[in-house]
């Protein structure tokens, strides 16, 4: 079984502010890492390799500079790391990375064909949710969002099952390979690498694989076939701060009816609904 | 991605909710014309960068230690501690090893030599913005 | 059982030490390891933030001209803090600068006596030095425990799974806290740290704009300056405190013995915004935002608390070894001479093919010869000393307040009866027998 897993280095957000007067990020200095959901990917992609066998294959667009992410994800494990790289690639939007990665993964299948496509659900940096699919349907996989569990792999009649993580629960789904899945972080826990692994990662140096490579129409990538304008970013309105009701310890009763009234003063609560 | 905004609450840092979750880093802003705000050890630990494990590092072997014996210290770790990871809760110490900044002060400074002490597993933990 | 490459020399921790040895080592041609435990080197390593030139100048000959520094330091201070007042006693030189005294551009010669640096930046730089020569670095991995086989040191084990590595030798250059947990069994009746021996510092990080730093240090543009404080800045403990320039921030922390801070029961956090609301002090990071709090412990049992420094198979530099001149605030260098001293020994036992204690005994001998023992024997006693005479940190400070203010007061007493004041300021804390014993005592620690 092949995966291959698409990956992305974002800036560490958790590190990032915004200049309050240019509402832009500002993100000198700030560590870049990979999009934590797609480790999750990355985590399933090599749980499966460990069950049924074959290899994962990591794929990231990006600088020269997303190398350093790539040899991560070899410390994890991961057979192989490719950076997309060309200057016909800058300045694209999600329309256009979703057809440079399908292009990059067609051209990985010539080698070794592919049964599964992951992805974390987002970046967050861009929190748009929308390559992962993007790429499904352009390569024509079945699309699988919100992998919360991978049931298990039927090699002989080429079939994954899935657990996907709905907001009303959960739903179990069963499909034909290949398929892409966009994996939430509950997926999994991120293994330890080896050393055998870390050290292959430290001189690993990932192929870099430009336009001419992977072919395709010129005018679907970079800008100029990027639609998305970015009209203005601004920080989301500040809420107010929550309630803490004091007391708790001392007279718990008090506190209870004092958050009780509170809530029935909203309209949280009361009516039949409300007791169990 | 959230942030936990939880260790605002007071009560130094609280366990962190996932190992991808990091501090909100925003500098404390002390500027109100010249008067410099006081920061608390709360305001302070949210301008640390971490990478927290899903297990803990450090841990206090004994506790009947603590209370029949540190009193007199005022359970020492609890107030040398430079991250505020110990803290007295009742009856024993608590250990908010999220928080740790890897110094090592516990190891030595206890009294009683009843802190099991290790450095989380590389990669994780603190890791200095400027160092 | 692990399928693990071999290599001649491991290095443990890539701070000043690691980096040193490793470098020096790939520079000979040795096959070495330098292993990492934090995510980059640097991303655990904490200093106040002065770094002296020479000796990583024969290192990197010409690294001021690309190593992330943050200032040349052209004046040092020391202040005496009271509760609300301070007698400073400075010194400024263009001889502490040489080049870097005109304004603009990356002077030739040089390189200035010391920078301020910030270790995170700088330690990654450095570490990318020994990379280039050709050490294989790993980060993100620590090393849990020395291998012995037949009571040598043949190897690590990491914290990861088929983690064990083998080679000819290790230096460990892990920190203080390596001494107690990664050789243990190099006891030689000195292990065990004691909170007498350890100052726990912590430090803030504050930036500034550059021209404000450069108004309030008075500093030329792009020189730095250092201050050192005793007194009233540790809230009362054992210790001293300083304030570092950087290029756009300010390095502000203060250390004081872990012993008093255990005595005491005090929170560092409070010590240093204690020492940041002083009314001196509080002018000088006005408007400035907090971006950084870290805290480390600093070995300063001197040369009497420098464990065994080799042994078969192995030997031990940098913090590790507590090479620490806590006198002169000196660390990094003598942590870059000690691993590039360890690194030298390693070659020449290669050539011999002899990684035994006898053969590794010349990298103590190279210690004893250079500045490294040298300035720590000549501090021998000053531990001893400051322990017995804590009156230098605590009320020495008040009293030159006292005295100073008692002498510059202008209140039409005469300038006889100011002088006589100014004595018994003095002489009302301490006798005059104990201020000459005290002089005398600390005459005799530093010889």
């Amino acid at each position: 079984m092949h995966s291959v897993v698409l990956i992305k280095q974002v800036p560490d957000t958790t590190e990032v502010r915004m200049d309050p007067k240019t509402g832009t990020l500002i993100r000198t200095g700030v560590p870049s890492i990979v999009n934590p959901y797609d480790v999750h990917a990355l985590e399933e992609a090599l749980a499966l390799r460990d069950k049924y066998g074959g290899r994962v294959t990591v794929v990231t667009m990006g600088p020269p500079q997303a190398k350093e992410a790539l040899r991560k994800c070899i410390s994890f494990g991961a057979d192989e790391a490719i950076l997309l790289t060309d200057r016909a690639f800058a300045g694209s939007d999600t329309l256009s990375t979703s057809y440079i990665l399908t292009q990059a993964v067609k051209k990985i299948s010539e080698q070794h064909p592919v049964d599964l496509v992951l992805a974390g659900k987002q970046a967050i940096d861009g929190d748009t949710a929308q390559v992962g699919p993007g790429v499904a349907t352009r390569l024509g996989f079945e699309q699988l969002t919100y992998v919360v569990k991978v049931e298990g792999v039927d090699l002989e009649k080429k079939e994954i099952t899935v657990h996907r993580l709905l907001e009303e629960g959960r739903e179990v789904i069963k499909t034909k390979l290949p398929a892409l899945l966009t994996v939430v972080k509950e997926a999994n826990s991120i293994r330890y690498g080896s050393l055998p692994h870390v050290m292959r990662a430290v001189r690993y140096d990932p192929p870099g694989w430009n336009q001419a490579f992977i072919g395709g129409d010129l005018t679907k990538m970079g800008l100029k076939g990027s639609p998305t304008n970015v009209k203005r970013i601004f920080p989301p309105p500040t809420r107010a701060p929550g309630e803490i009701i004091p007391g708790g310890k001392e007279d718990p009763a008090a506190a209870a009816a004092l958050l009780v009234d509170k809530l029935t003063a909203r309209g949280a609560v009361g009516g039949k609904g409300a007791a169990q | 991605m959230s942030v936990d905004a939880s260790r605002s609450a007071g009560g130094g840092p609280a366990p962190a909710a996932a190992p991808d979750v990091k501090t909100q880093a925003q500098g404390a802003t002390i500027a109100t014309g010249t008067e410099a705000k006081r920061l608390s050890i709360d305001d302070l630990l949210y301008l640390i960068r971490y990478n927290p494990d899903d297990r803990g590092h450090l841990r206090v072997i004994n506790d009947d230690i603590c209370r029949e014996k540190c009193v007199k210290y005022g359970y020492a770790c609890t107030r040398f501690c430079p991250a505020q990871v110990y803290k007295w809760e009742e009856n024993h110490v608590s250990v908010s090893w999220e928080g740790c900044i890897e110094c090592g002060a516990c190891r030595i400074g206890c009294p009683f030599a009843n802190i099991d002490w290790k450095y989380p597993r590389g990669g994780f933990g603190v890791s200095f913005k400027n160092g | 059982m692990s399928g693990n490459e071999r290599f001649d020399c491991i290095v443990v921790g890539a701070g000043p030490a690691g980096t040193a040895a490793a470098l020096t080592l790939a520079r000979a041609g040795v096959k070495v390891v330098l292993f990492e435990r934090g995510e980059f080197p640097g991303a655990k390593n904490v200093m106040g933030g002065v770094l002296y030139s020479k000796t990583l100048n024969k290192l990197v000959p010409g690294f001021w001209k690309e190593a992330p520094l943050e200032r040349p330091v052209i004046e040092q201070n020391l202040w005496m803090l009271s509760s609300d007042s301070v007698a400073k006693v400075g010194y400024r030189s263009p001889r502490f600068v040489p080049g870097h005294a005109a304004e603009g551009g990356v002077p030739d010669e040089g390189p200035a006596n010391a920078f301020t640096v910030l270790r995170a930046k700088f330690d990654r730089w450095f570490a990318q030095k020994a990379v280039d020569a050709g050490a294989l670095l790993i980060t993100e991995t620590a090393v849990e425990d020395l291998l012995w086989e037949n009571g040598k040191v043949v190897g690590v084990q990491t914290g990861r799974d088929d983690g064990k590595v083998y080679a000819d030798a290790v230096i460990v250059t892990a920190g203080l806290h390596a001494l107690n947990s990664l050789i243990p069994k190099m006891a030689d009746g000195r292990l065990g740290i004691k909170p007498e021996h350890v100052a726990l510092a912590v430090k803030q990080i504050i930036a500034l704009p550059k021209e404000k730093i450069e108004d309030r240090f008075n500093l030329p543009a792009g020189m730095g300056a250092t201050i050192e404080l005793v007194g009233a800045s540790t809230s009362g403990l054992t210790g001293i405190s300083f304030i570092y320039t950087n290029a756009d921030s300010i390095s502000i922390g203060a250390g004081a013995m872990l012993s008093d801070y255990v005595k005491s029961g005090k929170h560092p956090y409070d010590v240093i915004e204690d020492f940041k609301a002083h009314p001196a002090i509080k002018p000088l990071i006005a408007g400035g935002e907090v971006k950084e709090y870290l805290g480390h412990l600093i070995p300063e049992g001197g040369y009497n608390a420098v464990p065994k420094l080799y042994g078969d198979g192995f030997m031990v530099a940098g913090d590790s070894a507590m090479l620490v001149n806590s006198v002169h605030r000196e660390g990094s260098n003598l942590a870059m001479e000690s691993g590039r001293l360890a690194a030298e020994t390693f070659i020449k036992a290669k050539e011999r093919k002899d990684y035994s204690a006898r053969s590794f005994a010349a990298y103590r001998d190279a210690l004893d010869k250079s500045f490294v023992l040298k300035d720590l024997r000549k501090y021998r006693g000053i531990q001893h000393y400051l322990d017995s005479h804590p009156q230098i940190f605590l009320s020495y400070p008040e009293m030159v307040s006292e005295a100073a203010f008692r002498f510059l007061n202008v209140d039409e007493a005469p300038k006889a009866e100011h002088e006589k004041m100014m004595v018994q300021a003095v002489t009302n804390r301490r006798s005059m027998m104990g201020l000459l014993s005290d002089l005398w005592a600390g005459w005799r620690a530093t010889r």
